[in-house]
C-alpha cells in the first residue's frame, strides 16, 4: 500500500440529516410509494450501509442524497445546508463501473477534475497514479475499459470516485456484480482507503456479510413502501482485517442483521417482538 | 504482459510465440482451419471460377454479346480508357461531386442533429417534414432538381447530398440522445454543465453511431451523383455509362462498372480504417 496517500491532507467528513423524506413516482396513472416518511441522522466520518430487499427504496434514498433525484417531501441536510441538487464534495459510485469506453483508465480517473474546471497538474496526476496503485491498477493506466475485467473496471471506478477527495462518498451496490473473492478483496481495499482519508460513506448492498464487515451502522430497510426498519450498530473494532470474518462476534452480528431483515419482511414490529422475547 | 495479450493467447492458440520445429505442423493445421483463411480461399475460387465462366460463356455464345461483353474486349476498353486518360476525367468528376455532396450532407445532418438535441420542440416540429422529404423517390425527381438548379455542379451536389443526408441525421440524433442513464447520472453528480455533457459525453457517444451512417451516406452520395450524371452531364462515370449504353458499346459499359466497383471498394477501405481508428468509442 502506498504510504504517500496517508501524507495527503485529511479530507473533512460530512454529517447527514435526512428529515421526513418521502418519494412517490407517478407511472402510467399509478402512484408508486418508493419511500415512506424516512428520518435518519448520520454522524460525520461514519461508514453506513443501507440493506434490504429490492423495492425497499435504498437506491432511491441514495440518489436523493446524491441530489440526482428530488424528494417528494422532506429534506436532506448535509453539513447544515439543505440539499438542492448534486453538491461539491460528494462522489457517487454506481452499480456498474460506468467508465467512458473512449477514455483510457487514467483519463477516466481525471474526468471529475476536468469537469470541475480544475487544472490537471502533476499533483493531480500523482494522486491518480497513487489511487491506481492502491487499487492494483498501476500497470493499466493507459488501457481502455474494454481491456479490463469486471473487477478491474470497478476498481478504476472507485479510484475515480476518490480522485476529487470527496467528504461524502455514496456507493450504490458497487460490488453487486462481482464474484465473492473479488468482492472481499475490494472490501479490504475500500476499508483501507476509507481509513486513510476519513469521509462519510453511505453504501447500498444486498450482502449481509459485506454490510457487517464494512459498516459502523447498518440501516435495515423494508419494502412496499420502502421504509427504515431498524438501525443496527456494528461495534467491531477497527482496523478490520479479513480474519475478522471468522470471529464469533462477526457471526453474531450477521445473525442479528438477518433476523432483522426477516422481521422487516414479515412486517412484525421490532419493539413488540423484543419485548415479547 | 497486458491483459489484452493474455486473452489473445487464450483465444488464438496460433499466436503463441514459441516456435519449436515440432509445433510448426500444428500451426499450419490451425491456419488451414481459421475462418479468414477459408474465406480467402472461397473468395479466390469464386473470382477465378467467375472469370472462367465469363470467358467460356461469351466464347461459346451462351449469352448474347449485346448483353455480356467478352473479357478481352472489356480489357481492351479499360486499356483505352487509361490510354486516353478519359477514365481519370470521368472518375475525377464523379468523385468530386460525390465527396462534396457527402461533406455537405454530413455537415448539414450534424448541424441539424445538434439543434434538435438542444430544442426538442424544434425537433418535433421539423422532423416530420424531413421524413416526408426522405420518402420522395429522389431518383425520380432528379430531372426536377436539375431543372430547378441549372446544369452546373449545384444540382448534382444537391441530389447527392439529399441522398446522403438522412442516414447521418438519424444516427447522429440517436447517438446524441441515447445516452446510458448511469453515465448521465455520473455527469450530473459531478455537476457537469450542458456543454461538458455535450462534448465529453454526447458527441463521443454519437461517434460509434455516426461512423456506419457515414459509410452508407458515401455510397448513397455516389448513387445520387451517378443518377444526376445520367440526367445531365458532360463528364463523369454516370455520363460515360449512359453514352456507352446508348452507342451500344457493351464492353465500355462493363469497363466503367469495373472502375465504379474499384471506387466503391476504396470507399469501403477508407471507412474500415476510420472504424479502426475510433474502435474505443463503441459502448
Amino acid at each position: 500500500m502506498s504510504a504517500a496517500l496517508s501524507e495527503l491532507p485529511a479530507t473533512q467528513a460530512t454529517s447527514i440529516s435526512i428529515q421526513s423524506v418521502t418519494k412517490r413516482y407517478h407511472r402510467a396513472g399509478k402512484t408508486i410509494h418508493a419511500l415512506a416518511e424516512t428520518s435518519l441522522e448520520f454522524e460525520a466520518g461514519k461508514f453506513i450501509s443501507l440493506i434490504g430487499p429490492s423495492g425497499c427504496g435504498k437506491s432511491t434514498l441514495l440518489k436523493i442524497m446524491a441530489g440526482l433525484e428530488t424528494a417528494t417531501s422532506g429534506r436532506v441536510v448535509i453539513d447544515g445546508k439543505t440539499l438542492a441538487g448534486p453538491q461539491d464534495g460528494v462522489s457517487v459510485a454506481f452499480q456498474k463501473p460506468t467508465l467512458l469506453p473512449w477514455r483510457s483508465v487514467m483519463d477516466n480517473l481525471l474526468l471529475p477534475i476536468q469537469i470541475s474546471g480544475k487544472r490537471i497538474d502533476s499533483g493531480v496526476r500523482d494522486r491518480a497514479q497513487q489511487l491506481l496503485k492502491v487499487m492494483g491498477l498501476e500497470d493499466f493506466s493507459g488501457h481502455y475499459p474494454r481491456e479490463l475485467s469486471g473487477g478491474m473496471e470497478q476498481r478504476a471506478a472507485i479510484a475515480r470516485s476518490l480522485i476529487s477527495r470527496p467528504n461524502l462518498l455514496l456507493m450504490d451496490e458497487p460490488f453487486g456484480a462481482l464474484d465473492e473473492f473479488t468482492r472481499e478483496d475490494l472490501n479490504d481495499e475500500l476499508l483501507s482507503l476509507w481509513a486513510r482519508e476519513p469521509k462519510t460513506l453511505v453504501f447500498v448492498t444486498h450482502s449481509i456479510s459485506e454490510a457487517v464487515f464494512l459498516s459502523d451502522q447498518i440501516v435495515v430497510m423494508k419494502a412496499r413502501p420502502g421504509a427504515v426498519h431498524e438501525v443496527i450498530d456494528v461495534p467491531l473494532a477497527r482496523p478490520r482485517h479479513r480474519d475478522i470474518r471468522n470471529s464469533q462476534e462477526f457471526y453474531d452480528l450477521i445473525r442479528t442483521v438477518r433476523l432483522s431483515l426477516e422481521e422487516a419482511k414479515s412486517g412484525h414490529d421490532v419493539e413488540q417482538k423484543r419485548k415479547a422475547s | 504482459m497486458s491483459i489484452l495479450e493474455k486473452t489473445q493467447q487464450i483465444d488464438r492458440p496460433g499466436a503463441v510465440t514459441t516456435t519449436s520445429p515440432d509445433e510448426l505442423p500444428c500451426r499450419l493445421a490451425l491456419t488451414l482451419k481459421s475462418t479468414s483463411f477459408r474465406a480467402g480461399v472461397i473468395a479466390i475460387v469464386l473470382l477465378v471460377g467467375g472469370f472462367i465462366l465469363w470467358n467460356v460463356a461469351t466464347d461459346k455464345e451462351w449469352v448474347s454479346p449485346l448483353v455480356v461483353a467478352p473479357p478481352d474486349e472489356v480489357g481492351k476498353a479499360l486499356k483505352d480508357m487509361f490510354a486516353t486518360g478519359a477514365v481519370w476525367k470521368n472518375l475525377g468528376a464523379t468523385a468530386y461531386v460525390t465527396l462534396i455532396g457527402f461533406f455537405v450532407a454530413t455537415a448539414a445532418a450534424l448541424l441539424v442533429s445538434f439543434i434538435f438535441v438542444f430544442s426538442e420542440s424544434l425537433q418535433k416540429a421539423i422532423y416530420p417534414f424531413l421524413v416526408i422529404i426522405q420518402t420522395f423517390p429522389k431518383v425520380a425527381i432528379a430531372p426536377l432538381i436539375i431543372a430547378s438548379f441549372g446544369y452546373g455542379l449545384l444540382p448534382k451536389v444537391v441530389l447527392a447530398a439529399l441522398m446522403a443526408f438522412f442516414p447521418v441525421l438519424v444516427n447522429a440524433m440517436v447517438g446524441l440522445t441515447n445516452i446510458n442513464v448511469d453515465q448521465l447520472n455520473l455527469f450530473k453528480s459531478m455537476r457537469a454543465n450542458t456543454w461538458q455533457v455535450l462534448f465529453k459525453l454526447r458527441i463521443p457517444n454519437a461517434i460509434s453511431y455516426i461512423l456506419p451512417a457515414l459509410n452508407t451516406a458515401l455510397v448513397l452520395s455516389l448513387i445520387g451523383t451517378i443518377v444526376a450524371e445520367f440526367v445531365s452531364a458532360r463528364q463523369g462515370l454516370g455520363f460515360a455509362i449512359q453514352s456507352a449504353t446508348q452507342t451500344g458499346s457493351v464492353a465500355t459499359t462493363y469497363a466503367l462498372l469495373i472502375v465504379l466497383g474499384v471506387f466503391g471498394a476504396m470507399i469501403w477501405v477508407v471507412m474500415a480504417i476510420l472504424n479502426r481508428v475510433f474502435k474505443n468509442y463503441k459502448q
